[in-house]
């Protein structure tokens, strides 16, 4: 039945049935251990996950977000799964899950987190689309909530053995938050295992994210 | 003795595999991107029995070299494959 469906077709109709893990799948390959990280003006996170196999990964992850001169610190286990994976000859797409449970601190007091989201992607050598939902829950902190959409482009189709060069385009939406919308250009860069991203927004926000994985 | 030496080596050869090493033409579905694609590399690196592993993300086709007298099911190839998140499509053997 999928393969009668265009990609393409695909690649819209799916994002927006469904947005901060999106640098790369929150799954990589089986027995493989995999470090991310995602920075912003406002944001830094750090997670560090193991695949048990393509369907299943198991990790740990720290936030922070910082908002009118306050903190909050998020520390939490996160479990995602694939749901649902096309592989066909000329694309990948992908529909993710995930959430975790633990501990959240800001304005000195000690809560709880709660984090769930999805994400869906669809990829050939030229041409990247991905959105995500993110939900935060912090017991001592304003929750946030976080829809994400990425359009990207290869500046050339790379062979295996080549650096990767994609120009991304990035729109953020954050309801309840002072700057709801967010549009971000980012230049993204892979090369083996390793894969980096910077860009900054049209008011100047910029990001900075990596990702490794061994 | 001669012909002792013969069957000696005949059965050796019999026992221990092919003399010959093996090139592996791994056709898969959804490689299309280097970065997860490391996964196949790494993986049949791990193999003893590989001398050498190349993608071609454009024919998307994965090409294992396998020692001399050295084999790799068809079995294990599926494991690493589809353990990297992808799918089989065929394999040649030459």
């Amino acid at each position: 039945m999928t393969k009668k469906l265009s990609p393409w077709i695909l690649g819209f109709v799916m994002p927006w049935a469904m947005s901060t893990n999106l640098i790369a799948h929150p799954i990589a390959y089986k027995g493989s251990i995999s470090l991310m990280s995602m920075n912003s003006r406002d944001m830094n996170e750090i997670y560090t996950h193991y695949s048990f196999s393509p369907r299943l990964s198991l990790g740990a992850k720290f936030l922070r977000i910082e908002e009118r001169k306050k903190e909050s610190y998020s520390v939490f286990p996160q479990l995602s799964v694939l749901l649902h994976r096309w592989n066909q000859e000329n694309f990948q797409a992908n529909i993710y899950a995930y959430g975790g449970f633990g501990a959240n601190k800001a304005n000195d007091k000690t809560g709880t987190t709660v984090f769930y989201g999805g994400e869906a992607d669809i990829e050939d050598r030229r041409f990247y689309l991905s959105t995500s939902f993110q939900g935060l829950r912090l017991s001592e902190f304003r929750d946030h909530h976080t829809l994400k959409a990425r359009a990207g482009v290869a500046a050339y189709v790379a062979e295996y053995t080549e650096p990767a060069v994609w120009g991304i385009f990035q729109y953020e939406w954050h309801p309840g938050a002072e700057m709801k919308h967010q549009f971000t250009p980012i230049v993204r860069i892979f090369y083996k295992n390793a894969l980096l991203e910077t860009g900054s927004s049209i008011k100047g926000d910029w990001l900075l994210n990596f990702m490794i994985h061994y | 003795m001669k012909l002792q030496y013969a069957i000696a080596t005949l059965l050796l050869t019999i026992t221990s595999g092919p003399l010959f090493a093996e090139t592996l033409s791994i056709h898969v579905n959804g490689m299309v991107c280097g970065f997860c694609a490391q996964g196949i590399d790494k993986n049949f690196r791990k193999e003893s029995g590989v001398e050498d592993v190349k993608v071609d993300l454009g024919q998307k086709l994965v090409t294992v070299q396998t020692k001399t007298g050295q084999v790799l099911a068809d079995e294990k190839i599926k494991e690493i494959i589809t353990g990297a998140g992808f799918e089989l499509k065929s394999i040649e053997r030459k």
